[in-house]
């Protein structure tokens, strides 16, 4: 028996917190198995008021803030407001944290070292487990932690992130592409940090962050995905990933006009300049950065590549609609309506 | 502001949100005005998430944290934090903000500086209306509720209460009750009024008080003298001068607050409640800092600050039974004062 396809929808807090509720309410009657709230402080409304909520607002739904840092918030805050955040919804929560990215950015800081996302986790881990910490001139711990496990999860990207997740977290969430050759790399790293703490791969938690749009056609789909497919594919992976994903890109000159957009193209507030803003790179080239990056063009496309991908131990997803402050609605319709139901015919849900 | 009548609000720490809700409810229920939430991460549970619970349980009452801090999170995160608070409540937040008490002590860290605070107010201030703040090389912005929260300074000195005079919307007075307390209080948040171009009646002032009410005394005092131990710990631990505490209480003082455990911080059964016998503090600390005693005994008290010129009390529901408290004081204790004021 294959193990059950699990999916979580990224959340924005950018709507008023009524309608936030109505769309967290109706994914969770649409299927999904969880829910990450995003924090951004500039961006969205604050991620642990809006967990806060969820947690009330619904019975099922897994929750998570996707993903906090440890620039923002002190460590002590952040292990108190995920163990609050539990003890509304017992068992149904996980901490989720990474460097930081426009949560850092817009305030002027730079995302967190690795040094020190292995000093927040340390730390966030021994507080859940109720054991004080040393902070230099005291010491103390969280005197109301539950004792429950929050697994705490790592964010990772790049290769020594990922085996540091692999080494010190009880899981990751992988934001890395959806590809064969892509997943059975950064499973090495990961494989790679557990050993170096005595571990196996097996111990730990694996969510695949994986960017989504549907649309009507894959042309409308792939013209959707644009900014963020250039953005990752061209800006940010260098040639980290895209030799593992099989893919040999023609050289292209980027223009300043795409360095410009606030607060970078994938985040962008207006999509169409986005789009137009990636116009130097040919339809073929966003084809085949799409397939490699995510979910990528009719709800029947998704469903089909989410059971290739479950061949390879691709079991636990985390949605990331392309647009990260815009509501993923339309991604709610196609799983509750197209995907999952042909998951569930295949054996997979 | 009032002037005339009297008005209450009440602190709660969020030990627990099995009963938290209803409690809110109570408090609501029992005609307080204001429902404050300690915000101490390594004692109580978080403040966002206690005061989101406050807001969906509550319909009318003004809340929000009494007091955070400018250090434990961004500045971003604090605005952000109570506009969605104030959006969710229906414009009702006020956001307490002070120095750092056990949230800071219990990092060995030390408290945020006069300059901290005066640029915490403004800026969470700026950032709940909307404004965009050129900070670090970036912009800083939040997302609005639809309207600026009111920003309120807690101060125990008179640099700091000068200080809200001038740039708070209001301010959460620590310093005491005594009438003597009570004008020196006021002259220094007036005087920082005026060199803003206000005046004192422009200025939310609200007077903080360590309570309980009992059948007797000694009953009421004695669950809170942990409390009466973290004000002698917190109002005076910059500095004793200008502050009208008598000369030869100074080194008992200083020696209660070597022996202060801020991990224990306002818990009744932690080792702190034995302090303020063992320094021999205890009646001079009631005389300041409490409201408590039996009901006669409290609306006495509380007639005493209002003759002094102090209208609006916040008291601290840090009782073994808060339920139990809140309805017992509004009844005996604020509805009396009510009708008589």
């Amino acid at each position: 028996m294959t193990t059950p396809i699990r999916v979580h929808l990224r959340i924005p807090g950018t709507s008023p917190m009524a309608d936030l509720m109505a769309l967290i309410r109706s994914v969770e009657a649409a299927g999904f198995d969880g829910v990450g709230i995003l924090d951004s402080q500039m961006l969205c409304r604050d991620t642990f008021v809006t967990l806060g909520q969820a947690a009330i607002h619904t019975s099922r739904l897994q929750l998570f803030p996707a993903v906090t840092n440890p620039v923002t918030r002190h460590p002590s805050v952040l292990a108190s407001a995920i163990q609050t955040v539990e003890e509304l919804a017992p068992g149904r929560v996980r901490f989720v944290i990474g460097t930081g990215y426009t949560s850092a950015s817009t305030i002027g800081r730079r995302p967190a070292t690795l040094a020190e996302m292995r000093a927040c986790i340390a730390t966030v881990k021994t507080l859940l487990e109720g054991k004080r910490v040393d902070w230099g001139g005291a010491s103390g711990g969280l005197a109301y932690a539950s004792g429950r496990p929050i697994p705490v999860l790592m964010a990772a990207s790049g290769a020594k992130a990922i085996e540091l997740a692999g080494e010190i977290a009880d899981g990751a969430l992988l934001l890395v592409g959806f590809n064969r050759g892509i997943v059975q790399r950064a499973l090495e790293h990961l494989d790679r940090g557990a050993r170096r703490a005595g571990r196996r791969l097996e111990d730990l938690e694996v969510i695949w962050a994986v960017r989504t749009g549907t649309a009507a056609t894959t042309e409308d789909a792939r013209r959707m995905a644009r900014p963020t497919a250039v953005h990752w594919g061209i800006l940010r992976w260098g040639g980290q990933w895209l030799e593992p994903a099989g893919l040999t890109l023609p050289p292209l000159a980027i223009p300043d006009a795409v360095r410009q957009v606030y607060p970078d193209l994938s985040h962008a507030h207006d999509w169409e300049a986005a789009i137009r803003a990636t116009s130097f790179v040919p339809d073929d080239v966003v084809a085949q950065l799409c397939d490699a990056l995510g979910l990528v063009g009719t709800a029947e496309h998704c469903a089909a590549r989410i059971a290739d991908m479950a061949a390879l131990g691709v079991e636990n997803l985390y949605l990331m609609p392309f647009q990260t402050f815009v509501g993923p609605e339309p991604e709610v319709r196609a799983f509750r309506d197209v995907v999952f139901p042909r998951l569930s015919a295949a054996g997979l849900r | 502001m009032s002037t005339s009548g009297a008005r209450f609000g009440v602190v709660l720490l969020p030990e627990s949100l099995s009963e938290f809700a209803a409690l809110c409810r109570v408090v609501e229920e029992a005609g307080f005005d204001l429902l404050g939430v300690a915000d101490s991460q390594s004692v109580f549970r978080e403040l966002y998430v206690a005061l989101t619970l406050a807001a969906l349980n509550t319909r009318q009452i003004r809340l929000g944290p009494l007091v955070t801090n400018p250090l434990t999170r961004h500045l971003v995160v604090t605005a952000s934090a109570i506009s969605s608070v104030d959006e969710l409540s229906g414009g009702r937040a006020m956001l307490g903000i002070g120095s750092g008490d056990s949230a800071i002590t219990t990092l060995g860290a030390p408290p945020a500086t006069v300059a901290g605070l005066q640029d915490a107010v403004t800026t969470v201030g700026r950032l709940t209306s909307g404004a965009r703040i050129d900070r670090g090389g970036r912009r800083w912005q939040v997302h609005r509720s639809a309207r600026r929260v009111p920003i309120y300074l807690a101060a125990e000195g008179p640099r700091t209460l000068e200080l809200a005079g001038r740039i708070a919307d209001g301010v959460i007075v620590g310093l005491g009750l005594t009438p003597e307390v009570i004008r020196l209080s006021l002259a220094a948040i007036e005087r920082g009024a005026r060199a803003a171009g206000r005046t004192l009646a422009d200025i939310d002032v609200w007077w903080f008080a360590k309570t309980n009410v009992a059948d007797t005394r000694a009953e009421a005092v004695r669950p809170i003298r942990m409390a009466l131990a973290a004000s002698a710990n917190h109002a005076f631990r910059f500095t004793l001068d200008g502050k009208g505490v008598p000369p030869e209480l100074h080194e008992r003082i200083t020696g209660l607050q070597r022996d202060y455990d801020a991990h224990h911080h306002e818990l009744a059964a932690g080792d702190n409640a034995e302090l303020t016998d063992r320094w021999g503090l205890t009646e001079f600390l009631l005389d300041r800092f409490a409201i408590a005693g039996t009901p006669e005994d409290c609306v006495g008290q509380i007639r005493r600050a209002m003759a002094a010129g102090a209208h609006q009390f916040v008291i601290t529901g840090f009782v073994p039974e808060p339920t139990a408290f809140v309805r017992r004081f509004a009844r005996e204790v604020a509805g009396p004062v009510r009708s008589t004021s």
